[in-house]
């Protein structure tokens, strides 16, 4: 499907995160089918990679990372200075970027893994969840007392085990179990997720019902 | 900055505390208000702009914010740092403002308001995740929060240091509507819940049929509690001043000191703040209409209406606010986008039934109807009332149609956009400070032009002072001092200007002492009131308050007869509709359109049509009573 000017514009947003040179674009929760980065993007990517403005692209669930390059032609041409702020890369990378971005979003079938391993069913949701763990929600949890690890994906089924602080606590089923299942939906819709403690599944199932 | 009804106004008088200098901005007539907060790092000074939906300017409101915030304008008034206000309840309309705010690439921080509406309506929003997406601090504040006050106002001592985007919003239309899609998912926004209480007032009170009864009936009760209610208050304040005439006669030795403080200054500035109670309630109304949501409706059920007259529903609100008084009213009229509009509603404006009309009206009806009249259920005198208010809205109406017509072909219509704001209990403090601000500028008004006009017409009564000997050639004992005072005033010079002008007011029915009162009245109308309380008190200085109703005409071709028979009432209250009798309004009027052509043609078009239409119905109550 090539994109006309009908066409609705894909809803993308970019965030910074905690290398300046990176940027983080939220894009809608399953656009694509594979996590890491991409072996093929489509051109007008691509044609920033070659010409070096990116030095670099990854795939996350719901986001898609770019790293601006070092010898990118919109840099400063003394190199870069670590001391600088890069935010002057970005105020004019920005544009051509977020353009190269929605042209590539428009049919993301032409993006393609680097690996089979990426692109294995459960691999975003194994993805989403460790990127759930890292962020707020595993910081809720931490902040209580409380551990969680992935342990297993099985189809569109995570299961997450819950240790520490938590494991005694009678609304841990209904606080996390929400919590990580409204994580979840927002980065895989349709996935579930499954709280199990020393290895006994907490009866309650959250996610798509 | 931020939309109109963000809570932009409410956020700035919270962090300024209410002490806001008003200013203008210059070239425009735009009101600008600045105010200082302190903050732990010192003061800060704060401007609240006007309301505006996008920075594409299409008003002058509009066109102002957009000059303060432009990089490239340089003035002093430019920003160090932006507050923009959004309303939580509305954000994907507000956020398409947020993206043009954040290309200009001041500090900015977003306030989120009404997030207590979006609780309560089961809404959501992640705070924290919006400012990560737009890459700017975020705060929250709920109506009436003082703490988030206080933390803002120590947020804004970093303001110089406030995080900015990394990469600033789009500027193409689609990519800022993906913006922003994206921008609310990655938030968890929740649109709330539409108000089904609402909505299913809305069902009844936007519909054609009987939202429009409803209107009605609403705009009448409004009269008649006006009325019903301010009776006793008037009472009592009128028997202060009546008390108060009564200690001066009392203290102060005889003299024409005693007439000038007791009938001069006593009598004509109690005769007007005897109404200060229904104006207080006139506004308590309005402001609780305003409040609860309901005047907008009333807008949107209007537009059709306006759209008669040839203008927009927005001029509705202006023309709704000229109810209070047509100051405002002129003011509102720079939400209008085309020139054309602003004028032929200015111009409209002021034959809408102002707050000052009223007391004319109520010594009027009082003098034509009598209190205990009733058909049914309804006083006559409230139905006189709601009639004057009608006949004003339809020579407003009439008017704009006329100018908007005349003042040149109307260009290509706006958008019209009105909100609907869910219906919400008005707060207290917000009619209070609607009702007050009304009824102090109602006395400043009555302590400068109306006691100066009262002070200048007592000595206009009484003046020349007549002699002895005059006194004795004319047959007149000077012990008896209503015949005196009765002598006076035929011989004052305000009866000689009174006389002067008689044949320009005879057709209408007016004799020389009711012209002295519209002459009066042309400062202020309410002084209207006052001078024939005067005029009252120096015929029949034993019985002011009866005087007026046993007055008569005392030369010419009805002499004897009584002067206030309902033709000439009629045509009064007539004239008072129609004529421009305002220095103040037209002040404001030669202020927005930056020259005195308008207001001239205004006060001569009013005048001409208000005796054109005083004539005929002089002529018809006189055929049909």
């Amino acid at each position: 499907m090539s994109p006309s000017p009908a066409a609705p514009t894909v809803a993308v947003h970019p965030e910074a995160t905690a290398d300046p040179r990176t940027i983080r674009w939220v894009v809608p929760a399953g656009t694509f089918d594979f996590v890491g980065a991409p072996r093929v993007v489509p051109g007008a990517l691509q044609a920033l990679l070659d010409d070096g403005s990116l030095s670099a692209i990854a795939v996350e669930p719901a986001a898609v990372l770019t790293t601006a390059g070092v010898g990118n032609p919109l840099a400063d041409p003394a190199g870069p200075d670590p001391t600088t702020d890069t935010s002057e890369t970005w105020h004019t990378l920005g544009g051509p970027v977020r353009r190269a971005l929605l042209a590539a979003l428009a049919d993301p079938t032409d993006w393609q893994a680097a690996s089979s391993l990426d692109a294995l069913p459960g691999a975003v949701l194994a993805a989403a969840v460790e990127q759930i763990i890292a962020g707020e929600v595993g910081a809720y949890v931490r902040s209580h007392g409380g551990s969680a690890q992935l342990v297993r994906v099985e189809g569109s089924v995570a299961t997450i085990a819950l240790d520490g602080a938590c494991s005694g606590c009678p609304a841990r089923g209904a606080t996390l179990g929400l919590r990580f299942g409204r994580a979840v939906e927002a980065l895989c819709p349709g996935a579930e997720v499954v709280l199990e403690e020393n290895g006994v599944p907490l009866l309650l199932r959250w996610g798509r019902r | 900055m931020g939309s109109p009804n963000s809570g932009k106004s409410t956020l700035f008088n919270a962090l300024s505390g209410l002490h806001a200098k008003t200013g203008n901005y210059p070239g425009v007539t735009v009101t600008r208000y600045e105010g200082l907060t302190q903050t732990p790092a010192g003061p800060v000074i704060v401007e609240d702009l006007p309301g505006a939906y996008s920075l594409d300017p299409i008003s002058p409101d509009e066109q102002v914010v957009d000059e303060v915030l432009d990089p490239d304008c340089d003035r002093p008034t430019s920003p160090d740092a932006v507050l923009a206000t959004v309303d939580a309840t509305t954000l994907r309309r507000s956020l398409g403002l947020i993206a043009q705010v954040l290309t200009i690439g001041l500090p900015t921080t977003v306030v989120v308001t009404f997030t207590d509406e979006l609780a309560r309506r089961h809404g959501r929003l992640d705070l924290v995740a919006l400012e990560r997406a737009l890459g700017v601090p975020v705060r929250g504040i709920a109506a009436g929060d003082p703490r988030a006050v206080g933390e803002l106002r120590e947020h804004l001592t970093h303001a110089r240091h406030w995080p900015r985007p990394v990469i600033p919003p789009p500027t193409d239309p689609d990519e800022v509507s993906g913006w922003i899609s994206s921008v609310l998912a990655s938030a968890g926004y929740r649109v709330p819940d539409l108000d089904t209480r609402s909505q299913k007032i809305d069902a009844v009170l936007l519909h054609p049929v009987w939202g429009t009864i409803v209107f009605f009936v609403t705009m009448f009760l409004f009269f008649q509690v006006i009325f019903t209610v301010a009776a006793p208050l008037q009472d009592l304040v009128q028997s202060f001043f009546d008390w108060l005439a009564g200690l001066v006669q009392t203290y102060v030795p005889d003299s024409w000191l005693t007439g000038l403080l007791s009938q001069g200054i006593i009598g004509g500035v109690g005769s007007v703040l005897v109404f200060l109670p229904q104006i207080a309630l006139l506004f308590i109304v309005i402001s609780l209409l305003e409040g609860t949501g309901y005047m907008s409706r009333a807008a949107f059920l209007m537009d059709r209406v306006m759209a008669r007259a040839g203008l927009e529903g927005r001029a509705f609100v202006a023309l709704l606010s000229s109810l209070a008084c047509a100051i405002p009213g002129i003011m509102a009229t720079r939400s209008l986008p085309s020139a054309k509009d602003r004028l032929a509603t200015m111009l409209s404006a002021p034959l809408m039934t102002c707050s000052a009309r009223l007391p004319v009206y109520v010594m009027l009806i009082s003098l034509m109807v009598p209190a205990d009249v009733r058909f049914g259920p309804i006083g006559a005198q409230g139905g006189v009332m709601f009639l004057l208010y009608l006949g004003g809205a339809i020579a407003s109406m009439g008017t704009a149609w006329f100018f908007s017509r005349v003042t040149g072909r109307r260009q290509g219509q706006l958008p019209f956009y009105m909100e609907m704001p869910p219906y919400r209990l008005p707060r207290l403090a917000t009619v209070f400070h609607a009702v007050w601000d009304a009824c102090a500028a109602f006395l400043r008004k009555m302590t400068t032009i109306i006691l100066g006009a009262t002070i200048v017409l007592w000595l206009l009564l009484n003046l020349p002072t007549p002699s002895a000997a005059q006194l004795q050639q004319a047959g007149i004992d000077p012990a008896d001092s209503g015949a005196v005072a009765t002598y006076t005033l035929d011989h004052s010079a305000a009866g000689a200007i009174g006389h002067a002008i008689e044949p320009v007011f005879e057709p209408l029915g007016f004799d020389w002492r009711i012209n002295i009162g519209v002459i009066s009245s042309l400062s202020a109308r309410e002084t209207f009131v006052a001078t024939m309380g005067q005029v009252a008190a120096a015929s029949d200085p034993e019985n002011p308050g009866t005087a007026l109703e046993t007055m008569t005409v005392d030369h010419g071709p009805r002499a004897g007869e009584k002067l206030f028979t309902p033709p000439v009432v009629g045509s009064l209250m007539v004239f008072f509709m129609f004529a421009l009798q305002c220095i103040a309004t037209m002040a404001v009027m030669r202020r927005e359109t930056g020259t005195w052509k308008w207001p001239l043609i205004a006060w001569v078009y009013m005048f001409g049509l208000a005796w054109v239409m005083s004539f005929l119905t002089h002529l018809v109550l006189g055929a049909v009573l």
